[in-house]
């Protein structure tokens, strides 16, 4: 059984966390950014099943998060201008 | 033996496992206080002017001379002000590593450690701070000189070639000589009862065949500075303590006779 590892616990729970709030811009980017950092700073010799959890999807989180802030850019410049 | 880049990174993150709340409560304390630093000498400069205008308004001295005369006081003042913001941020800087030293090693480590400076040697820190500050004085010296002389006379062509591989250069040597000199720190925190030119000496003799080395471990922290700059600074919190242990066990490798495994941390210690 793999012993307890608060780190990876809490990059898992980031992870997720960016993938459900990545539509909101910047909050999937840094909660994601955050999910990768703790997982892989968790890691000692090999990598915890939450810390792999969460930097995949810390990872996928943080690509989405990019992706709807490049489309709102686009969007908005089409609009009109983002000022 | 030299280490590599992978087990000096396992080794800090072995570490910091369970003290990251005092290593970033150190990184919080020396933010806040470099922070006030910064705003309280913007601040004062900024009283000065306006001081300085309505004194000049109120009285009618506001002639060339006199004009001359307050900005000259208000440059002295700012940079003398300038000088004791350094000194203060570069003497809490011994006690930032000594810091991350202590937990490298082991040792009680505290957030309060950052003041380590101040009781140690506070005359010598003080005097690094000052070399550097004179130093890159004196290299910007040329570049501005010339900038003014381009601004005054019709020649524009030269001082901006001049500049251009002035900056260049000074940048490569830089370079050169932040990593020769790159462990200066490291040496007198482990030992405070060192000299500087014997610090400086040591850490030129250390980084003989290890400069590449040293370059390559601090640029293989992009990835992670990048992170850092996604999480709007708040992984920063994470990751200097990380870097900073990174490089403290690079410092302990270049010694072979000192032993350099991390303490042993158990994995449900709190982060």
């Amino acid at each position: 059984m793999e012993q307890k590892n608060d780190m990876a616990l809490t990059s898992m729970i980031l992870g997720i966390a960016s993938i459900v709030l990545s539509c909101c811009c910047y909050l999937g980017m840094i909660l994601g950014s955050l999910a990768i950092i703790f997982a892989a700073l968790s890691r000692v010799d090999e990598m915890h099943r939450q810390a792999k959890t969460g930097l995949i999807t810390g990872i996928i989180g943080l690509l989405i998060s990019v992706f709807v802030i490049v489309i709102f850019f686009v969007v908005a410049e089409m609009a009109g201008g983002v000022s | 033996m030299k280490t590599g880049r992978a087990e000096l990174k396992r080794r800090a993150r072995q570490a910091l496992r369970g003290h990251y709340g005092t290593a970033i409560g150190g990184y919080l304390l020396y933010m806040v206080i470099s922070g006030v630093l910064v705003g309280v000498l913007e601040v004062a400069i900024f009283f000065m002017i306006m001081a300085g205008g309505f004194v000049a308004d109120q009285t009618g001295l506001f002639d060339a001379s006199s004009g001359e005369g307050a900005f000259l006081v208000v440059f002295i003042i700012c940079i003398l002000l300038f000088i004791a913001m350094l000194v203060i941020v570069y003497m809490l800087m011994p006690g930032l590593i000594r810091l991350h030293m202590n937990i490298c090693k082991g040792e009680p480590a505290a957030a309060m450690d950052i003041f380590w400076g101040f009781r140690n040697k506070p005359g010598k820190f003080a005097g690094i701070a000052l070399l550097i500050f004179l130093i890159s004085i004196l290299c910007s010296i040329p570049s501005t000189v010339l900038s003014m002389a381009a601004m005054l006379t019709e020649y524009k062509t030269f001082p901006v070639v001049f500049n251009f591989v002035y900056t260049l250069i000074l940048s490569v040597l830089s370079i050169y000589v932040s990593l020769t000199f790159s462990m200066v720190y490291f040496i007198l925190v482990e030992d405070p009862g060192k000299g500087l030119i014997q610090a400086l000496k040591e850490s030129r003799n250390m980084m003989i065949g290890n400069r590449l080395r040293f370059l390559g471990l601090s640029l293989s922290f992009l990835g992670w500075m990048c992170l850092g700059m996604m999480s709007f600074g708040i992984g920063m919190l994470w990751i200097m303590p990380y870097m900073t242990c990174t490089t403290i066990y690079f410092y302990l490798d270049l010694q072979p006779q000192i032993e350099t495994i991390p303490p042993q941390m158990t994995w449900n210690q709190p982060f």
